[in-house]
């Protein structure tokens, strides 16, 4: 009998197989063979009389395709990796539709690393000081980030500027919205700033908030209200205990 | 003959699943898409909205807005929350909504929700939270102001009366959930007015409520 016909022989019982695991029955066979057939070269076999005494020792093929068979019976779980290939296959094409969604995950980590500062730009004058800062509060699930305080002029008025921004706790979740609405910031006297600006997405949600000064000022209160929850910072003004 | 261990149907399925599960988990978490079941899109928007974890009090079809569209009544103890879901190319997807705020004392909480979509199909829901263990019958009336003779005149749009027995329950709190079709408004919902009456069993109105948390959201 010939490899080949070995081969047909242990297959033939194994019709319900899909082709791809024929191929990879047929592959381990074969793999089997040539290991058994390498010793027997190295000892000085010759090939024919190696290959015939290895698929005599192999045994009887009917019998190792009935042994095999036993190893595929049932298509539950041939479905259920179907099912998983296509749904794998769906998800991948997904992500790559949906690339631009990374910036979320990529301002998610930025926020808790290296908060922009970008929003802040043309918002103060003649700054005074600036100090960055690490106030952090749990609210909810979420994470609210006090980074920056700056002291200078804001519409011809000495201002503290400040700038927080808020991600969820774990990397990659999603951050509440609405911080700009949410957030005021306020003097020793309770005043607070007219505008402000923010920014954000899933990732992280950024803002920045301003409050006049007065001469002996020596820090301001970020307020935070949402549903349930009420939070006040209290946040220092660089260039010491006053800022006058 | 030395046993061949081939790679079971099982062994191979498993890998797969386990393929299929690492990457949907990847594709979920990092790229906030791909997701499989509608809640977790209600996830999502609870997220996005800082209501922390809610419970599903009712959920309802909308195929008028989408033919994949759901809209969920949830609830914890501080929120009452209104939103939707769709099936989309990228997995379910959260439709918007609106939170309602329950944090603080109050006989009644409710909110509006206007949707619509292209201008032509649009639904009204209205939502809430009866909190006065007294109130045995609730009116909710949605009205508008006609200005046409010059002067406001409140004109009804839409009424419904609901029991104590009406009511959806949940953990021990009581909910209602109203839609209508607003047909003679569109678009327009905007100047829609919604107020919300409680009355005990002796007959006298012992809350009335205008609903002022509410949102209109417009589909494409």
């Amino acid at each position: 009998m010939t490899r080949q016909e070995f081969l047909d022989r242990v297959l033939s019982p194994l019709g319900r197989l899909t082709a791809e695991e024929r191929a990879d029955v047929r592959r381990e066979l074969e793999e089997h063979v040539e290991d058994r057939m390498e010793v027997m070269l190295e000892m000085g076999w010759d090939e024919e009389l190696a290959e015939g005494r290895c698929l005599e020792a192999m045994g009887d093929p009917a019998e190792i395709g009935r042994e095999m068979a036993a190893q595929y019976r049932g298509r539950g779980w041939l479905w259920l990796g179907r099912a998983a290939v296509a749904l794998t296959v769906v998800v991948c094409i997904q992500a790559l539709l949906g690339f631009g969604m990374l910036s979320n995950a990529w301002d998610s980590l930025a926020a808790r690393i290296r908060p922009s500062t970008a929003i802040s730009i043309g918002e103060l004058k003649n700054v005074e000081a600036v100090a960055d800062l690490d106030i952090r509060a749990e609210i909810g699930n979420d994470i609210l980030k006090i980074y920056q305080v700056s002291v200078g002029e804001k519409d011809g008025q000495r201002a503290a500027m400040v700038l927080a921004c808020m991600y969820d706790r774990l990397p990659f979740g999603i951050a509440a919205d609405g911080l700009r609405a949410k957030s005021r910031l306020f003097n020793q006297r309770g005043e607070t700033g007219t505008s402000g600006g923010g920014s954000g997405n899933y990732g992280a949600e950024y803002v920045v908030r301003w409050t006049p000064l007065e001469p002996g000022d020596t820090h301001v209160v970020w307020e935070y209200r949402a549903i349930g929850e009420s939070i006040r910072l209290e946040i220092p003004l660089p260039g010491g205990e006053e800022t006058a | 003959m030395k046993k061949i261990k081939m790679p079971s149907r099982r062994r191979r399925g498993l890998r797969r699943v386990l393929i299929a599960a690492v990457t949907l988990f990847l594709v979920n978490r990092i790229f906030l898409i791909g997701l499989l079941f509608p809640i977790q899109a209600i996830r999502q928007f609870e997220e996005r909205q800082g209501t922390g974890r809610t419970a599903v009090v009712r959920r309802d079809r909308v195929p008028e807005i989408y033919k994949t569209g759901l809209v969920y009544l949830t609830e914890n103890e501080k929120v009452t929350m209104l939103s939707g879901a769709r099936l989309t190319l990228y997995g379910w997807m959260h439709n918007f909504g609106v939170p309602v705020d329950c944090s603080e004392e109050a006989p009644v909480h409710g909110g509006w929700w206007a949707m619509s979509r292209q201008g032509r199909d649009s639904l009204f829901y209205v939502f809430g939270r009866v909190d006065d263990p007294d109130i045995d019958l609730l009116t909710v009336q949605v009205w508008y102001e006609d200005w046409e003779t010059g002067k406001a005149i409140r004109r009804n749009a839409f009424s419904w009366g609901l029991e104590r027995e009406d009511l959806l329950e949940k953990d021990g709190r009581y909910y209602f959930l109203l839609k209508t079709r607003p047909v003679d408004f569109g678009e327009y919902t905007s100047s829609l007015h919604t107020t919300v009456t409680g009355v005990d069993l002796a007959g006298n109105v012992i809350a009335e409520v205008e609903l002022d948390q509410g949102g209109s959201s417009s589909y494409g």
